[in-house]
């Protein structure tokens, strides 16, 4: 199960806090879909709540927003595995999540956006036991390689005010 | 720069063959043709405050900037570096910087990773105020590695 208690999540160096009303508690083969504003504070929220919170429990893979970066990390990881790196981001990326060996949670904060569907479904994500997902583009239907799909809302009433409210919904099974 | 089609009705973005991969030679290749905001090589490095400087662009710039972010949900800070905003957040500041900034002429404004990185409803007004903004400008997004107008494969 992956799971993160309800409760106040504070921030401080990002001026956030969130606070989240129900406990997050996903069975394997799920897919969270993380949807709000900009600024809402997705991408803080996975780096400094929900990766924190997983990684004493969970094998993580993080595919970052900054792919510019994150491309090369991934390069120099291969290098030093003594593995090929390929040209294209899709299989750069392929090539990385296969060294890496994890299996278990993969994050993808709007990575999407830098491949095709054909590409991103040849990433295999239904491998993984929980697929988190930060996205604006279209919402996607159920998903047949992933029993369990939810979304956590984010909605930050005022952008000078930390509070960030996050709601779970399920998409599917109905 | 060349004149460009005025861009055709806001779409969400449903193609999959918008997706363009990290390039870094993104403004070589299409900066003599296009004013690019490129979500990988943004123009403003330090603060908004620096970079109106440094363009010669003053208190009013700022104030009116700060004024369309608001429109966005998005809250100038004095002497916030642009890189502790959210990439959202920074794509939206960026492309009304340069907004505020370019001539009300014909031109070719090329959009990269920036519409993809908006909420639907940021990316609607950031296209609703291009074209209330620069009427005459042209909006591009690269498909594959060319310069496509907005909207045409939506």
């Amino acid at each position: 199960m992956l799971e993160l208690a309800a409760g106040t999540y504070p921030v401080p160096h990002a001026g956030l806090r969130y606070e989240l009303a129900r406990d997050l508690r996903l069975p394997r083969g799920s897919w969270l879909r993380l949807r709000g504003e900009n600024g809402a504070g997705k991408t803080t929220f996975l780096e400094h709540v929900l990766i924190p919170h997983l990684k004493e429990r969970h094998c993580l893979l993080y595919l970052a927003q900054d792919m510019d970066l994150q491309q090369n990390t991934m390069r120099a990881t291969l290098a030093l595995m003594g593995l090929e790196a390929p040209q294209g981001l899709a299989d750069l990326a392929s090539a990385w999540i296969e060294a890496g060996g994890c299996q278990e949670v993969v994050i993808l904060d709007e990575f999407d956006k830098y491949l095709t569907a054909p590409q991103l479904d040849a990433l295999d994500l239904g491998r993984f036991g929980w697929v988190v997902q930060v996205s604006h583009l279209e919402r996607p239907g159920v998903r047949p390689d992933l029993p369990g799909g939810f979304e956590l809302s984010f909605v930050r009433p005022d952008a000078g005010r930390p509070e960030v409210h996050l709601g779970l919904e399920r998409l599917w099974p109905a | 720069m060349s004149i460009a089609s005025p861009p055709e009705p806001v779409k969400q973005n449903k193609s999959e063959e918008r997706r363009t991969p990290v390039n870094a030679s993104t403004l070589a290749e299409h900066g003599r043709d296009h004013c690019v905001i490129d979500m990988h090589n943004l123009f403003v490095g330090t603060t908004l405050e620096d970079e109106l400087l440094l363009l010669g662009s003053g208190e009013k710039a700022l104030a009116d900037i700060g004024r369309e972010c608001a429109l966005f949900g998005v809250r100038l800070e004095p002497g916030r570096l642009l890189s502790s905003y959210s990439g959202g957040e920074q794509a939206i500041i960026c492309s009304l910087t340069l907004m505020a900034l370019l001539p009300r002429r014909p031109l070719r404004i090329l959009l990269v990773h920036v519409l993809e990185t908006l909420s639907p409803r940021n990316r609607e007004l950031l296209l609703d105020r291009f074209a209330t903004v620069l009427p005459d400008a042209g909006l591009f997004t690269l498909v594959g590695s060319e310069p496509q107008p907005v909207g045409r494969h939506a």
